[in-house]
């Protein structure tokens, strides 16, 4: 027959296999775990042990520190560290998830411990708690409960982030205050519902008092009128957080759903005396520990009336610890893990199993030795890929290679006869997953973890614990092997490095970057930072240097006050805002502008980006300073002529364009400051004009003036500006000419005409009247236009053939024709004769 | 911000998208299909799309959105508002300063990280809470937040009721071989303010395109500020290692080149269709808006919906459009043949109908009915501005301008005259800069007496305020004084810039766009493929070239039956000449360049490209221009 298991189970009601899983031996030597507090990070993590202040231990004499320690070790008992207690009372202690150890004094002080005995963080719960002191707290993977003695009820529900991340200590949680429900003694029991469990999100906590049990929720206090069942000695919640387990006065043990809405079952221990513990394994059974009795009760609950418990005999003391499938005993010498036999293995190894992994499980052992009744076992599994599935979890539930194996088989075996639609990647993985949790599983790692228990915790968690307890290469192995990124566990064991290491800094940094380098995600900027925090800064600079990412880099640098390199860094980088960044932190850290100035004078990026911020916060007198500073004449002259078109009154506007001219006129070229004189000029004029003559010309230019000047009738003082201005002849003349049109002032367009010829010629008269629709008045100019082309042209625009055809004659160009002939083009008789000319002068 | 902005939703792309508001622009597709870029750009938008999504969902319930007016255009590049709807936008707001008054309870802003625009929103949160109003905030800087904003808001004391967040939106595909980070102001901001902002922009957005589509094996790069973008590009290889795929590049070369290298181009007056169609009316967003008058009488002819006579018509100018695509990229003189020809094929098709068709000959009628019903909408569209270019094209002014600008490019020729003349009849200041500067650097600067004169002519003619343009112009050397020796008559001859033989239907070169004019640009990159290129300084700027080792094996030869891809990224702003001509090269037979995809920080024209630099000093005064009287003689 094929390897079976199931002659290991222990049958505790019929029908109802447990079974123990491999246990450790413990390496500590003997400790008694009855002699001491102790408390186990779930997912068969660490224990903590501290000795009860109400316990008396015989002092052997070999131990000459007689100061409380707390000494924390794996399950398997070996000893990781240990924290020398010289504080006070100890109100409560516990792991969260991701192993921090969390002490709570009873003055109301919490201290997280990493699990190398480092403090890593304080804080206090507030006021209340320091001006009443706790009487007691309970800790939970996320958060704790603490009551004081004035039985006030403080709450964290999530711890959220008790790291240090990028060089910044975290900030401290803070307790909530829960209402109360009027106490007048101690509680004689209480537990927490985990938050991730009850309906608000919010931890419950139950308290058991003489004469009923209350639940005290963020919003109110429900009594839960228990009384009829008389005093609750002992309250466990489950560990999915769906029933409280409760031990009363009369022995007697209840399960309630945790609302308390209805008894789920009642069971008589028969004892009087309530247990000394009393735990869940997984969520369908209780266990009972009497020290006297030497044994433990399994009193199993997950189906309608409880039967007769399974009584175990322990000679040895013992501490019980729930897991969510199971649970922990541990002893003096050994750590093992009880759990309801799960499921598929069940399935498949109990005693004339039929279903279809059994079959499979057990054709796969035929076919292995070549027996041809496996072909007609596997014909009569009807579904194959369930049998494939639940092969494959029965192997990654059992501990064993020996076990793990045959039941790989048996999947691989059935799977072959199932179709391409069956995902093959499902094995595969779960070989790696066995891989995996048979490593952490060794006794070396001591970190004895279910496949349930895997899957809940998750591996980048479980990979966080390991580089937490320095097993940094598996750490990486695994990583590596799962696919996962392994940046993370290469920082933490650079970090670890920098902390613990006592070699000089440059081995320290030459062993990070020999192992790092292969590694391009991996962040310097954060090893930089623990080194920071630690004090080494020097080494932090240099570990820096490796940061390949400026964002990184930067804010780091500027935390460590190294603005200078900080903004050498951005500045490379390219990236303009992390340059802002450091000059925007340099001027908070400056006392006067001057100063500021002065360190940033040697680094033109960083000026220029400082400009272009006053430029963008409007910010134009601190411009105009710097660049004063900077003797950057030219541009301080152009920030003030900002200033001074942003000034809507005229007179501040000439003040400060004379402060203006004041500064351009240092300058070499004097274009600018001569162009800012004659603005003023013009300014002051366009003044006097609209004093004596009316009308709006301030802030025209010297032409709009001039136009103005003459459509006023102002020839005198148009002439004038163009002296006083050198306004070239030209321009003059176009002014004038345009002016004169747009009043239709034919007659003085006429004379002006005649006063001499016109530097500009006659084109510009035609223009103009054509512009202003006086086809009769350009008729006058046309024939004075010295080009004959034009002439043409501006004939054909005005539809006169005969004298365009005439000019057009003299330039003796055939193209010409062609030109003029889009004026003609409703007229059939001119495009006739314009088409005759083109062919007769082409030739 | 405008009046029209208060209360109203803005006319830009991003809300009209929805409802395109003339038959003739309804007739394509509002938006590039995407669908015949060489490489998978619709994953880019999908990508922006799915992120702005996701940004809109991270805000509960209803929502009002207000935009940062710049982002109107490229986010409806991205969106539709009907998508925006969906994910509960109720109404669309530009930024205003002052007070801001919605019945919403929850604002959600999508801005550039602008402290003018940031100062904005900390006033509209100061004025609900002093009116005792208490909203949800939120505020996405496109595509980063900036230390300077945040502080802003901090500094008003706002950033406590404020979720601030990003929207990481980039590189926007325009088109099929078009991709632009809409970024108005780079060229001023970097060469002109020493703000390098807009360069890590580029970087980062070629970052982000190697993250899409591989690392790109060859990287060549032309000007001063195209060094800074590769050598951060070769800074972000190493801070972004992890991210980049090892995946065979879809991208084989990426060409880096600067506005400075070549500051001529933008200022000569493009002639190729979508050119010409840029330059008369301006193109925005990859859509153009022409007058009722000109395009009018094709919409009332159709049986739509009755059109407001004085809305403009919104044309989408994109590949999607057949008719559209065969013409941007022609000198102009060809587009009228081309637009009769396809008028007489659409008739062909039209007629068969009376002829006596088969059932499978009428089936295959109907399979071309709607796209031949398209394509009709289009031409007659695409006939109506056609016309009006070349109303404008015949005038003599406009004559008389490629005639400056010829004699300019080709002989060196003076045309003071004529721009003189242009001041005198106080043309567009910007016509005139134009010119001017072309002339500058046509001229390695102008003689110290000309400089003098035509800066006293402009100040005296346009007025004061423009005194800190010309300023700006000669800082960036666009506008300068003579000294040394003119180089440019040397670059025309070596890299044959200009020749009088220009066949406009036919082309044998890239002279085309602009009147035997070959860009500067272009040359660039065409030298760039020539076997003997080599790393070197020369008139046009610093050079380089180099390759980056692919991730994973090195056996990842890019997929050889495709052409060679390259990436053009202008850096500083692109013509659409310039891309015609780009596309032109690559559809030459024994085609040496592969494809092109072209990106950029901004698609412009010479226009727009002067406007970035122009400092406008308040307060601006209307120029005085006597306007006809409207008397008759």
């Amino acid at each position: 027959m094929s390897l079976n298991p199931s002659s290991d189970w222990i049958e505790i009601q019929p029908g109802c296999f447990y079974q123990r899983r491999e246990p450790y031996n413990m390496e500590w030597g003997a400790v008694n775990p009855s002699k001491f507090r102790l408390v186990a990070a779930s997912y068969g993590g660490l224990l903590a042990l501290t000795r009860e202040d109400r316990k008396i231990v015989k002092a052997s004499g070999a131990e000459t520190d007689l100061r409380p320690r707390i000494d924390i070790y794996t399950q398997a008992g070996k000893r990781i560290s240990y924290i020398v207690w010289n504080k006070t009372k100890i109100a409560g202690m516990g792991w969260t998830d991701d192993e921090k150890l969390i002490i709570v004094e009873a003055t109301g002080t919490v201290y997280v411990y990493s699990l190398r005995g480092k403090e890593e963080l304080q804080f206090s719960l507030g006021q209340m708690a320091r001006d009443s002191g706790v009487m007691e707290a309970k800790i939970w993977g996320t958060g704790l409960v603490a009551i004081t003695n004035n039985y006030d009820i403080l709450v964290i529900n999530y711890f959220q982030n008790l790291t240090v991340q990028n060089g910044k200590a975290p900030e401290p949680p803070k307790a909530r205050l829960y209402p109360n429900p009027s106490l007048a003694e101690p509680p004689v029991a209480w537990a927490v519902i985990d938050p991730q469990y009850t309906q608000s999100l919010n931890a419950e906590v139950i308290i058991a008092t003489r004469t009923t049990v209350y639940t005290v929720d963020v919003a109110d206090v429900q009594d839960q009128m228990t009384g009829t069942y008389g005093t609750f000695l002992v309250i466990v919640p489950s560990p999915n957080g769906k029933y409280v387990a409760c031990f009363t006065e009369g022995g007697s043990l209840i399960i309630f759903p945790s609302d308390f809405s209805k008894k789920k079952t009642e069971f008589s221990t028969e004892y009087k005396m309530p247990p000394e513990q009393m735990a869940w394994c997984g969520g369908d059974s209780i266990i009972c520990y009497w020290a006297k009795l030497k044994a433990i009760l399994v009193i199993r609950v997950a189906s309608g009336d409880i039967a007769k418990p399974y009584v175990s005999q322990y000679e040895q003391p013992l501490f019980l610890s729930s897991e969510c499938d199971g649970i922990r005993i541990i002893t003096p010498d050994r750590s093992e893990f009880i759990q309801k036999v799960p499921d598929s293995n069940e399935s498949i190894f109990s005693i004339g199993s039929t279903s279809p992994p059994a079959m499979l499980y057990d054709a796969s052992y035929l076919f292995e030795r070549k027996n041809p009744k496996a072909d007609e076992m596997i014909r009569s599994i009807r579904d194959m890929e369930f049998a494939v599935e639940e092969c494959l979890r029965a192997a990654a539930n059992e501990t064993s290679p020996y076990l793990q194996e045959p039941l790989l088989t048996a999947s691989a075996y059935g799977k072959t006869f199932l179709d391409s639609t069956f995902d093959s990647t499902k094995f595969t993985d779960m070989c790696k997953t066995i891989r995996i949790l048979n490593a952490i599983n060794d006794n070396s790692v001591g970190m004895p973890i279910t496949f349930v228990q895997y899957e809940q915790l998750g591996l980048p968690n479980i990979i966080n614990r390991l580089v937490e307890r320095h097993q940094h290469l598996l750490a990486l192995r695994i990583s590596q092997y799962a696919g996962l990124k392994q940046e993370k566990v290469l920082v933490h064991w650079a970090c670890a490095k920098v902390v613990g290491s006592t070699a000089s800094p440059d081995e320290v940094l030459h062993s990070i970057v020999d192992k790092l380098k292969n590694s391009p995600g991996v962040s310097y900027a954060e090893i930089a930072s623990i080194a920071h925090l630690n004090g080494n800064t020097d080494l932090a600079t240099r570990l820096l240097d490796y940061e390949p990412r400026a964002a990184e880099q930067v804010p780091l640098l500027v935390s460590m006050h190294q603005e200078d390199t900080a903004l050498i860094k951005a500045i490379n980088s390219g990236d303009t805002d992390l340059v802002y960044s450091v000059v925007l932190s340099i001027k908070r850290k400056c006392r006067s502008a001057a100063e500021f100035l002065q360190s940033l004078k040697a680094k033109p990026v960083a000026l220029q980006l400082l400009m272009s911020y006053c430029k963008q916060q409007g910010d134009l007198a601190l411009l105009r300073d710097i660049q004063i500073e900077l003797n950057r004449i030219p541009e301080a002259g152009n920030t003030t002529l900002i200033q001074a078109y942003k000034e809507p009154e005229l007179k501040k506007r000439i003040d400060t364009l004379e402060e203006s001219f004041g500064i351009l006129a240092r300058n070499k070229d004097t274009f600018m400051a001569k162009a800012v004189e004659d603005q003023i000029k013009l300014l002051h004029l366009q003044k006097d004009f609209e004093a004596t003559i009316g009308g709006e010309y301030v802030d025209g230019s010297v032409s709009d003036t001039i136009t103005k000047l003459i459509l006023a009738g102002q020839n005198a003082k148009a002439s004038k500006m163009q002296k006083d201005f050198k306004v070239p002849d030209k321009r003059f003349w176009w002014l004038k000419i345009r002016a004169l049109a747009a009043t239709s002032d034919w007659n003085s367009l006429d004379k002006f005409s005649r006063e001499k010829k016109p530097p500009i010629g006659y084109e510009p008269f035609v223009e103009v009247c054509l512009e202003f629709k006086s086809r009769e008045e350009a008729v006058r100019y046309v024939p004075k236009v010295a080009s004959p082309a034009k002439r043409a042209m501006y004939y054909a625009t005005l539809g006169m053939l005969e004298e365009g055809v005439e000019a057009a004659k003299l330039t003796k160009d055939p193209n010409i024709f062609q030109q003029m002939k889009t004026h003609f083009s409703s007229n059939n008789r001119a495009k006739e004769v314009l088409d005759q000319l083109t062919e007769q002068f082409a030739r | 911000m405008k009046p029209a902005g208060r209360g109203q939703p803005p006319s830009g792309a991003a809300a009209g998208a929805g409802a395109p508001n003339a038959p003739a622009a309804a007739a394509a597709s509002p938006y590039p299909t995407l669908s015949g870029s060489v490489i998978n750009l619709s994953k880019m938008r999908e990508e922006a799309r799915r992120a702005l999504i996701e940004l809109l969902d991270s805000v509960k319930g209803k929502k009002v959105l207000v935009l940062d007016p710049k982002l109107s255009g490229p986010l409806g590049q991205v969106v539709e508002m009907a998508l925006l709807k969906e994910h509960g936008v109720e109404k669309i707001y530009y930024v205003q300063s002052g007070r801001f008054s919605t019945d919403s309870r929850t604002i959600v802003y999508l801005i550039r990280p602008r402290v003018e625009l940031a100062k904005r929103i900390a006033e509209n949160i100061e004025n609900h809470k002093n009116e005792g109003q208490s909203k949800e905030y939120h505020v996405f800087f496109v595509p980063r937040s900036t230390t300077i904003c945040v502080t802003l808001l901090e500094e008003h004391g706002v950033d406590n009721v404020v979720t601030m967040g990003e929207y990481p939106l980039d590189l926007i595909p325009y088109d099929d071989d078009v991709l632009s980070l809409e970024l108005d102001s780079s060229y001023r901001e970097c060469f002109l303010e020493g703000d390098r902002s807009s360069l890590y922009y580029v970087a980062r957005s070629i970052m982000k395109m190697q993250a899409s589509f591989g690392i790109i094996p060859k990287i060549t790069w032309k000007g001063n500020a195209s060094r800074l973008v590769a050598e951060m590009l070769g800074r972000m290889r190493k801070e972004f290692e992890h991210e980049l795929p090892n995946t065979s590049p879809d991208i084989d070369q990426l060409l880096i080149i600067d506005r400075e290298v070549d500051l001529i181009t933008p200022l000569l007056t493009q002639l190729t269709y979508e050119g010409l169609i840029d330059e008369i009316f301006g193109i925005s967003n990859s859509f153009v808006e022409i007058d009722p008058n000109i395009i009018g009488a094709v919409a009332a002819k159709k049986d739509g919906p009755p059109v407001d006579p004085n809305r403009k018509h919104k044309v989408p100018l994109n590949s999607g459009d057949r008719v559209f695509s065969t013409l941007r990229d022609l000198n102009f003189n060809n587009v009228g043949p081309l637009l009769n020809k396809k008028a007489r094929e659409i008739d062909e098709y039209y007629k068969q109908r009376h002829n006596n068709l088969t059932p499978p000959q009428l089936r295959d009628y109907m399979k071309k009915f709607a796209a031949t019903q398209q394509e009709h909408l289009s031409s007659t569209t695409h006939t109506a501005v056609a016309l009006h270019i070349q109303k404008v094209v015949r005038d003599p002014a406009f004559l008389s301008r490629l005639e400056a600008e010829v004699n300019l490019i080709g002989e060196s020729n003076s045309i003071d005259d004529y721009i003189e003349e242009c001041i005198n009849k106080q043309e567009p200041l910007v016509k005139v800069l134009r010119l001017l500067c072309l002339t500058s650097l046509v001229n390695n600067g102008l003689k110290v007496k000309m400089h003098e004169f035509y800066r006293r002519e402009i100040i005296q003619s346009y007025g004061f305020e423009h005194i800190l343009t010309l300023d700006n112009l000669e800082q960036l050397g666009l506008l300068k004084r003579q000294e040394g020796k003119n180089t440019f008559p040397s670059v025309r001859k070596n890299l044959n810039v200009y020749s009088e033989d220009v066949n406009e239907s036919e082309p044998k070169d890239i002279n085309f766009a602009y009147s035997g004019y070959a860009p500067l640009s272009i040359r660039v990159i065409q030298n760039s493929f020539k076997p003997g290129w080599e790393v070197r300084d020369d008139l046009l700027g610093p050079q380089d070239r180099m390759t980056q080792t692919l991730n994973g094996s090195t056996d990842k030869l890019p997929n050889s039956t495709r052409n060679n891809v390259t990436l053009v990224y202008f850096v500083g702003g692109v013509t659409f000449a310039e891309i015609s001509l780009l596309r032109w090269l690559s559809r030459q037979e024994g085609n040496l360049y592969g494809d092109f995809v072209v990106a950029t920080t901004k698609l412009i024209n010479g226009n727009s490209f002067l406007q970035s630099i122009m400092e406008n000093m308040t307060p601006p005064p209307p120029p005085v221009q006597p306007k006809p009287s409207g008397k008759k003689k």
